[in-house]
């Protein structure tokens, strides 16, 4: 059961943003930070936003992050964006932080950036051989976004694990706009 | 020298510049700043955090460096010695900091704060009896400030030891408003 009652009188700013991502039970327990929590959404934003990794690219790693960091809070919120975005039965099994990437069928750059994923998240260091090679297959903007939601998402998988924030059953996650107003 | 190039300082958005002007012109900015799309809102927790956070900034940077000593980050370390100091940690509590095991020499609650870190940057979760230590000196909108504050250095730290930018001679993060 989630470690702290959810938040329950938030700010109208910090309101409109759990508002707009759905009211997860994620963001009703990180709500009491306040200030940081509004600033940590719009971060969020404008990672969902961004059409510079393609959502299929940006799930497959958000996933693979969350299989690593074992945080099956993420793993049940991304798995169905994930099948959205046509990652298949054999991909996600292959995802698992027990699973063979090899076997997951990936097309070559995937299985780079997945690779890249799993070594950074597993020792938080990366041989540069390898970060060269994701850079000649996805240049230096795309490269960077991908390092960024390997950041966003394994930083908040902590949160989620720290606070065993139970899995959503009656809320659904909303995917923000980049111009919500 | 960084393995992704930096951005030049006079190639920034607005945005992105009036940043680095307040904050710094530090290497880790020039570096996100490659990704446009992300960086403003990004920056503008970095902002939230500094500005709009409860911590002390004693405690904040206590909960950083042990966070960059933890993930191995060279530039996190070396930026958050000089801000530490600042904030009034001492030479001996820094090297403290440092340790592989528990971290010696700190009364509460930052005993209990960096326990916590510790335990979760390690193990990537923590123990019910470690969460209620820690509760039991953070009311719920500090606790949940601590985890924001763990999340943004534990992920950052990751994007640092794979772009590996040099660390900035001179510049260091302005943390005031």
């Amino acid at each position: 059961m989630t470690r702290i009652g959810y938040c329950a009188t938030m700010p109208d700013e910090v309101r409109k943003l759990a508002a707009e991502r759905g009211n997860l039970n994620v963001y009703r327990a990180l709500a009491h930070a306040g200030p940081p929590f509004a600033g940590w959404m719009l971060a969020g934003r404008a990672a969902l936003t961004s059409k510079v990794v393609p959502a299929r690219l940006r799930e497959l790693v958000i996933l693979r992050t969350g299989h690593l960091m074992r945080c099956p809070y993420e793993i049940a919120q991304h798995t169905p964006m994930a099948e959205g975005v046509g990652i298949g039965s054999r991909q996600l099994r292959a995802l698992a932080a027990d699973g063979r990437l090899a076997d997951g069928g990936f097309t070559p750059t995937e299985l780079t950036v997945l690779e890249m994923t799993t070594e950074l998240v597993t020792t938080a260091s990366l041989t540069p051989a390898l970060l060269d090679r994701v850079r000649e297959s996805l240049g230096d903007e795309r490269l960077l976004e991908v390092l960024m939601i390997i950041n966003r998402w394994s930083g908040l998988a902590l949160m989620i694990n720290a606070l065993d924030v139970d899995i959503d059953t009656d809320t659904h996650f909303s995917m923000p706009t980049d111009d919500p107003h | 020298m960084s393995r992704i190039p930096l951005t030049p300082v006079e190639s920034l958005t607005p945005t992105a510049r009036d940043f680095l002007r307040r904050r710094g012109a530090l290497n880790v900015f020039r570096l996100l700043a490659g990704a446009p799309k992300v960086f403003d809102g990004w920056s503008a927790m970095v902002d939230a955090q500094l500005d709009g956070g409860s911590f002390s900034p004693r405690l904040r940077e206590l909960v950083i460096l042990r966070i960059a000593h933890l993930q191995r980050c060279a530039y996190q370390i070396a930026q958050h010695t000089d801000v530490g100091r600042a904030a009034g940690i001492s030479d001996a509590e820094i090297s403290a900091l440092s340790a592989e095991g528990p971290v010696p020499g700190f009364a509460e609650p930052e005993n209990t704060v960096l326990i916590f870190v510790g335990e979760l940057c390690t193990t990537g979760t923590v123990t019910q009896e470690t969460f209620a230590a820690t509760r039991a000196v953070l009311d719920e909108a500090r606790l949940t400030e601590l985890l924001l504050l763990i999340s943004l250095y534990y992920g950052l730290a990751l994007v640092l030891n794979a772009a590996e930018p040099d660390i900035d001679d001179q510049a260091r993060l302005e943390t005031s408003p």
